[in-house]
C-alpha cells in the first residue's frame, strides 16, 4: 500500500532549515496496523502529512497504491485524499458549526454519494461506534471521547482504506483512550490499515508493528508481540 | 454539498451575529449613500441629453476683455449674431435667440396669475431643441409678433378645459400691456434642462416694441446654434475672430472673442460665465465631490469586510482545514468564499433599497427637487446597482477568499492555528487607509464648513436685516411709490423706503462704453434702476461723491458707480467721467461711487455696476424697519399698500430670507456633504469596532496574564489602543497633503475665502482621533476591567 524510498523533508523558514525527515525508507502493506513512535520533533507527524497527501516530500519517492505520488498536484492528492484516507487527530478537528450526523456526512458528500445512500451509509457507521443518539448534538456538547469517535466515524464512513491517527488518545482520559485504540483494532481487523502516532508505549502495543523515529530518521522497526500477536492476525 | 457549505456558512453568521452584522450595516449604509449619489449624479449629467439633437447644439459664449485686464465670460450676446453665424457658415442648420423674461403678470379673462417663467425665442428654436407640440405647429407657432406657446400646464391653468388655440393672453410688461394670441401648445418640458420653457412669445414682439434687440450694439439674447450632421464645429470655431471683424466696428470687436459651448456642457460646466438664463445650475466640482464620497463610502464598507472577515478567518481556519483534508479543491472554496462575500453584499444592498425608498423624498426636498430621475421604475439602474454590488462582493470577497482557503489541512496535524499575525500587515494597511479617508473627508468638511460660515457671517456691503420687500410688476404700482413712501413713513417703525432692486435678483445687465485711463473701452455691467435714498434704505456706504437725491434734477444724467468698476476703468476719481450707454446713445456721467457690496453670493466676484435713477423701472419696494414688533409692521404696511392700490395683490418677503433662498444649493450642498462625511466617518469605525471586539477577544487570555502578573488598567487600555493612535497619527500625516492640494484648489473658486490654517487641520485630525478613542474605549476599558480569573478560565 505504501512504499517510501530515500524520502525527506525539510522545512525552510527564513533563516533555519530545518531536516524533519531524513532519508526514510519504509513499507505498509495493506491490512497493517502501524504505531510510530519517537520523541517530540522526531518528525512523526510530519511523515503523516506525507503519507496523508497533504504535504509533498521534498526528495525521493512515495508510491501510495502503486502509484508515484511525490510529485502530485495539490488537486490530484485531494482526489486520492477523498477516496482512500481518514484521518483521526488528537484535537479531534470536527466542524464546530454543523452536528454529529453532518459531520460525518461531510466526507461522503465530497466524494458526491448520492443522498440516500448517505443517509444509510452515516447511519450504519454511528451504529456501529454508538454515537446515533447523538445525532444532532454540536460537537461542545458532546464528551472528548465522544468527539473522538465521532472523529473516527468520519475518518471511516467513506470505507476509506488507509487511517490515520496523530496520537489519537493525547487529549483523552485512559479509559476513553481504550476506548478509541479498541475501535481502531476492530477498524483494523475489518481491513483498514491503520497508522497510527503515538508517545505511549501502552498503546502502541495495539499496533502489529511499530516504526521509531529519531531525529527524521527511521531507527528502529520492530514487530510488536503485544496485545495481539502476528499469529492472531493471520 | 452546497448545503453544506449554506450550512455553515448561516451557522457562522449566527455564531458571530456582530460581525455580520457589521458587515452587512457597512455595505447596506454604503449601498444606500451609493444609489442616492448616483440617482442625484446621473439626474445631474442627463441634462439636456433628452435633446435628439443634443450632440450639434451650441451655445455661444462671448469673451470680454476689459481695460483693466480682467476677462470675462457671458452667455448674452448680441441679437444679431444668430442671423449672421446662419448666413455666414453653411455647415449651420440653424440658430435661435432666446431671453428669459422677468417676473410679469398674466391674465386671460379672471384668471390672473405671476409668470416667472415667459421667455422671448425665434420660432427656429423648435427646430433646435426638441419640442412635443400637443397643437399649433412649430413652423408658423412664432411666425410674427405678439404670438405665445405655451406648456400644458400653463394652458390648464389659463384655459382649464378649453381649447387654448387662438384664445389671446394678456402680459401686462413694463414696456406695456400686449396682448397674445396662443398659437402652440407644448407638452410640459423637461425638467432636466438648462432651459425652462413654460410660456414662450415671439422674440419679434420684443424687436418690434422694445428698442433693444436688434443689431450688434447691445448683447441681449442667449444665441443657440444646430450644426449640420456632417459639418464640424471647429472649422467654424477658426473662422469666428474673421466673422465678428467684418460685422463688428474696429473699437468694438478689438475686446471681444466668441467660442462655442457644447449643450452637454451647460448644466455642469459653466461656473465662469455670467448672466445666464439658466434655471437651474449645476456643478461638475459638486457632482464630482459627491461621487467620491459614495466611492469612499463603499470602499470604507468593503475594507470592513476584508478586516474582518480576515481576523475572524481565525475562527473559521479549522473548516477550511478539514474541508481541505476531506478533498475540496482550493478552487472551489474560493468560490465559495467569494460566493459568500457577494451574498452578503446582495443582503446589503437588498437591505438598503427600502431604506434609499424612505430617504429619498427627504434628500430630493433638500436636493430641491433637482432629481427626478425615479430608480424603482427603472431596471437598468437596479441592473446596475445589482452589478455593482456583485462588484463589491468579488472586490470585498477576493482576498479574504484566497486568504482564507490557502489554509493548509497539514496545519490541523500541528495543532496550531492561523496565529493572527498572518495578514495583520495588510489588516493595518487597510485601517490606516480607513483613517486616511476620515481624516480627508473631516478636514475638507470642516474647510467647507469654515468657508460657508465665513461667507454667512462676511459682511455682504449692506444690511440684509429687516428690509422688507414688495414686489412692483406694474406701471401703475410704480408710480405710486412716492405716495406709498410717505404713508408708510408715518409710521415710526418704518426707517426708510425706496424702489430698487434685490440684491441677487435677475441677470440686468447692458454694456457702456467709456473712456478708461488706458483709452477706450467697452465693458458690460450690472445695470441696477433704483429710486432715491435706495443706498441709504439698503445701508450701502458711500465711498465717494454723493447718492442721487430729489434736490439734484440734474440726477437724471447722473450715474453712481462702484469701486470695482472705477478700478477696472483706471480711474483714480471718478466724478465727472461720463459713460455712455451703447444702445440708447445715452451719455451719463458719474456722480457717486458706492463701497462694493455682493449682490449675488460670496462665491461671486463683484462686477462692475452701475446705477440709473430710474424709479419707474424698479421691481420692488424697500422698506428698512426696526426689528421690533414685525407683525405689527407688517399689518400696517398691509394694510398702507391696499389703501394705496386696491386692486393689487399684496405680496412681500425679507430680503434675508430671500438671499438665504439664493445661497439655497450651496448650503444644501454643505449639509449633504457633512452628512456623507458623517456617515462614511461612521461606517469606518464600525469596522474599527468590530476589528477592537475581534482583538480584544482574542487576547482575553494575554490580557488575563498581563493582568496577573500586574499590569494596571491604564496599562491595559494603553496597550490595546496604541496601535490604533500610531496608526491614526500616520493617517494624518498623509491625508493632510492631499486634502490640502484639494481643498486649496475648492477654495480658489470663492471671490472671498478662508485662510487654510492648520488649526483647521489639527482640529479635524484630533476630532479623528477622538473618534477612534470612544469607538475602542468601550471594548477595551471592559477588557482592563475584566477580571483576570475570568479570563484565563476562558479556552
Ligand atoms: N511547518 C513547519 N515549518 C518549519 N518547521 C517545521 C514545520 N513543521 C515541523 N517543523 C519542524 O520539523 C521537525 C519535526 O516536527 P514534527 O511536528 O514532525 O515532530 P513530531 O515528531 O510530530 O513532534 P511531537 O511529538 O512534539 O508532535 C521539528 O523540528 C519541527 O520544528
Ligand atoms: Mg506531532
Amino acid at each position: 500500500m505504501i512504499r517510501l524510498y530515500n524520502l525527506k523533508k525539510v522545512y525552510r523558514t527564513d533563516q533555519v532549515e530545518t531536516i524533519a525527515i531524513a532519508n526514510a525508507n519504509l513499507r505498509i502493506d495493506p491490512g497493517e496496523f502501524v504505531a510510530i513512535t519517537g520523541p517530540s520533533g522526531s518528525g512523526k507527524t510530519t511523515l503523516l502529512t506525507i503519507l496523508g497527501l497533504l504535504d509533498n516530500p521534498t526528495e525521493g519517492q512515495y508510491y501510495f497504491l502503486g502509484e508515484d505520488v511525490s510529485k502530485l498536484s495539490e488537486k490530484r492528492r485531494a482526489d486520492l485524499r477523498r477516496k482512500n484516507i481518514g484521518f483521526v487527530f488528537q484535537n479531534f478537528n470536527l466542524i464546530n458549526q454543523l452536528t454529529v450526523y453532518e459531520n460525518i456526512e461531510l466526507p461522503l458528500l465530497h466524494m458526491g454519494v448520492a443522498s440516500l445512500q448517505r443517509k444509510e451509509m452515516v447511519m450504519a457507521v454511528m451504529d456501529k461506534l454508538r454515537i446515533t443518539t447523538r445525532r444532532n448534538h454540536y460537537p461542545q456538547q458532546l464528551s472528548g471521547g465522544q468527539q473522538q469517535r465521532v472523529a473516527v466515524a468520519r475518518a471511516v464512513v467513506g470505507n476509506q482504506r488507509l487511517i490515520l491517527a496523530d496520537e489519537p488518545t493525547g487529549n483523552l482520559d485512559s479509559r476513553n483512550g481504550e476506548e478509541v485504540m479498541e475501535l481502531l483494532g476492530k477498524l483494523n481487523e475489518e481491513g483498514a490499515t491503520v497508522v497510527m502516532v503515538t508517545h505511549s508505549t501502552e498503546y502502541a502495543r495495539w499496533a502489529i508493528r511499530a516504526v521509531q523515529l529519531f531525529d527524521g530518521h527511521v531507527t528502529n522497526e520492530n514487530i510488536l508481540e503485544g496485545m495481539r500477536s502476528v499469529s492472531e492476525l493471520s | 454539498m452546497f448545503r453544506s457549505y449554506l450550512k455553515t456558512i448561516f451557522r457562522n453568521i449566527s455564531g458571530s451575529k456582530v460581525y455580520f452584522f457589521i458587515n452587512v450595516a457597512g455595505l447596506c449604509i454604503g449601498f444606500t449613500i451609493f444609489t442616492l449619489i448616483m440617482l442625484y449624479v446621473l439626474n445631474e449629467l442627463s441634462y439636456d441629453t433628452f435633446n435628439t439633437k443634443a450632440d450639434r447644439i451650441y451655445r455661444v459664449v462671448e469673451l470680454q476683455k476689459s481695460p483693466g485686464g480682467q476677462v470675462q465670460r457671458v452667455a448674452i450676446t448680441m441679437p444679431a449674431l444668430a442671423p449672421a453665424l446662419k448666413r455666414e457658415f453653411p455647415g449651420i442648420e440653424s440658430a435661435a435667440r432666446f431671453v428669459l423674461w422677468p417676473t410679469v403678470l398674466c391674465h386671460y379673462g379672471e384668471k390672473r396669475f405671476y409668470e416667472h417663467g415667459l421667455s422671448f425665442a425665434d420660432s427656429s428654436i423648435f427646430d433646435i431643441f426638441t419640442f412635443h407640440f400637443v397643437a399649433g405647429s412649430p413652423s408658423t407657432a412664432l411666425d410674427s409678433p405678439y404670438q405665445i406657446v405655451i406648456d400644458q400646464a400653463a394652458a390648464r391653468r389659463y384655459f382649464g378645459d378649453v381649447e387654448p388655440i387662438g384664445k389671446f393672453i394678456t402680459v401686462e410688461t413694463d414696456f406695456g400691456k400686449n396682448v397674445f394670441q396662443v398659437t402652440g401648445v407644448i407638452q410640459d418640458f423637461p425638467r432636466n434642462s438648462h432651459l425652462s420653457f413654460e410660456m414662450i412669445a415671439s422674440l419679434s414682439t420684443l424687436q418690434k416694441k422694445y428698442s433693444p434687440f436688434i443689431g450688434w450694439a447691445v448683447n441681449d439674447v442667449v444665441t443657440y446654434v444646430l450644426f449640420r450632421r456632417e459639418s464640424k464645429e471647429k472649422t467654424v470655431e477658426g473662422a469666428l475672430p474673421a466673422f465678428l471683424a467684418t460685422y463688428l466696428p474696429v473699437n468694438l470687436w478689438k475686446g471681444l472673442e466668441i467660442y462655442l459651448q457644447p449643450l452637454k456642457d451647460i448644466h455642469l460646466y459653466s461656473g465662469q460665465i455670467l448672466y445666464q438664463m439658466n434655471h437651474n445650475k449645476g456643478s461638475i466640482d459638486t457632482v464630482r465631490l459627491f461621487s467620491l464620497i459614495a466611492f469612499f463610502v463603499i470602499f470604507l464598507a468593503c475594507i470592513n469586510f476584508i478586516n474582518l472577515t480576515t481576523a475572524r478567518s481565525v475562527i473559521r481556519s479549522r473548516e477550511v482545514g478539514i474541508r481541505k483534508l476531506l478533498g475540496s479543491y482550493h478552487s472551489h472554496l474560493v468560490y465559495q468564499f467569494i460566493g459568500e462575500s457577494i451574498v452578503i453584499s446582495l443582503v446589503g444592498l437588498l437591505l438598503s433599497l427600502p431604506l434609499v425608498e424612505a430617504i429619498l423624498p427627504t434628500f430630493n426636498s433638500v436636493m430641491q427637487g433637482r432629481i427626478i430621475i425615479s430608480y424603482n421604475n427603472q431596471t437598468p439602474f437596479l441592473l446596475g446597482m445589482f452589478l455593482v454590488a456583485v462588484m463589491v462582493g468579488l472586490i470585498a470577497g477576493i482576498y479574504p477568499a484566497f486568504y482564507l482557503s490557502s489554509f493548509r489541512p497539514a496545519d490541523l496535524l500541528k495543532g496550531r492555528f492561523a496565529s493572527s499575525t498572518r495578514g495583520l500587515f495588510l489588516r493595518k494597511v487597510l485601517i490606516g487607509l480607513q483613517f486616511l479617508i476620515a481624516v480627508g473627508l473631516v478636514t475638507a468638511t470642516c474647510v467647507v464648513v469654515g468657508q460657508m460660515d465665513y461667507l454667512n457671517t462676511k459682511p455682504l456691503g449692506f444690511d440684509e436685516h429687516d428690509l422688507m420687500y414688495i414686489p412692483l410688476h406694474d406701471i401703475q404700482s410704480r408710480e405710486r411709490v412716492p405716495l406709498l413712501s410717505e404713508r408708510m413713513l408715518e409710521n415710526p417703525s418704518v426707517i426708510s423706503v425706496s424702489a430698487g432692486e434685490l440684491t441677487g435678483s435677475g441677470p440686468t445687465q447692458g454694456e457702456v462704453s467709456v473712456m478708461g485711463a488706458n483709452g477706450p473701452a467697452r465693458l458690460m455691467v450690472r445695470k441696477s434702476y433704483v429710486g432715491y435714498r435706495y443706498i441709504k434704505t439698503m445701508k450701502m456706504k458711500i465711498a465717494r461723491g454723493g447718492e442721487f437725491s430729489r434736490d439734484t434734477p440734474s440726477d437724471s444724467n447722473s450715474v453712481v458707480i462702484n469701486e470695482t468698476m472705477a478700478r477696472l476703468l483706471g480711474w483714480a476719481n471718478p466724478i465727472g467721467h461720463k459713460i455712455k450707454m451703447i444702445g440708447t446713445g445715452r451719455t451719463f456721467s458719474v456722480a457717486g461711487v458706492v463701497k462694493d457690496f455682493n449682490y449675488f453670493s460670496l462665491r461671486n466676484r463683484i462686477d462692475p455696476l452701475v446705477m440709473w435713477l430710474d424709479p419707474g423701472r424698479c421691481p420692488y419696494l424697500l422698506i428698512r424697519t426696526t426689528s421690533k414688533d414685525r407683525q405689527a409692521t407688517i399689518s400696517f404696511i398691509r394694510n398702507t399698500w391696499r389703501s394705496v392700490l386696491p386692486n393689487h395683490p399684496f405680496e412681500f418677503g425679507f430680503l434675508s430670507d430671500y438671499l438665504n433662498k439664493q445661497y439655497g444649493n450651496e448650503r444644501e450642498d454643505e449639509h449633504l456633504l457633512i452628512l456623507f462625511s458623517l456617515v462614511a466617518v461612521f461606517v469606518a469605525c464600525l469596522g474599527l469596532f468590530g476589528l477592537t471586539l475581534h482583538t480584544t477577544e482574542q487576547r482575553i487570555k494575554e490580557i488575563g496574564i498581563r493582568k496577573v502578573v500586574g499590569a494596571s488598567l491604564t496599562d491595559i487600555v494603553l496597550m490595546l489602543s496604541k496601535e490604533t493612535m500610531k496608526l491614526v497619527a500616520v493617517a494624518c500625516l498623509l491625508a493632510w497633503p492631499v486634502t490640502y492640494f484639494f481643498m486649496d484648489r475648492w477654495i480658489e473658486g470663492f471671490a472671498y475665502r478662508i485662510d487654510l490654517s492648520p488649526l483647521i487641520f489639527l482640529l479635524s485630525g484630533f476630532l479623528v482621533f477622538v473618534i477612534a478613542i470612544l469607538t475602542l474605549s468601550f471594548q477595551v476599558i471592559n477588557a482592563g476591567l475584566s477580571n483576570p480569573a475570568d479570563a484565563l478560565r476562558y479556552e
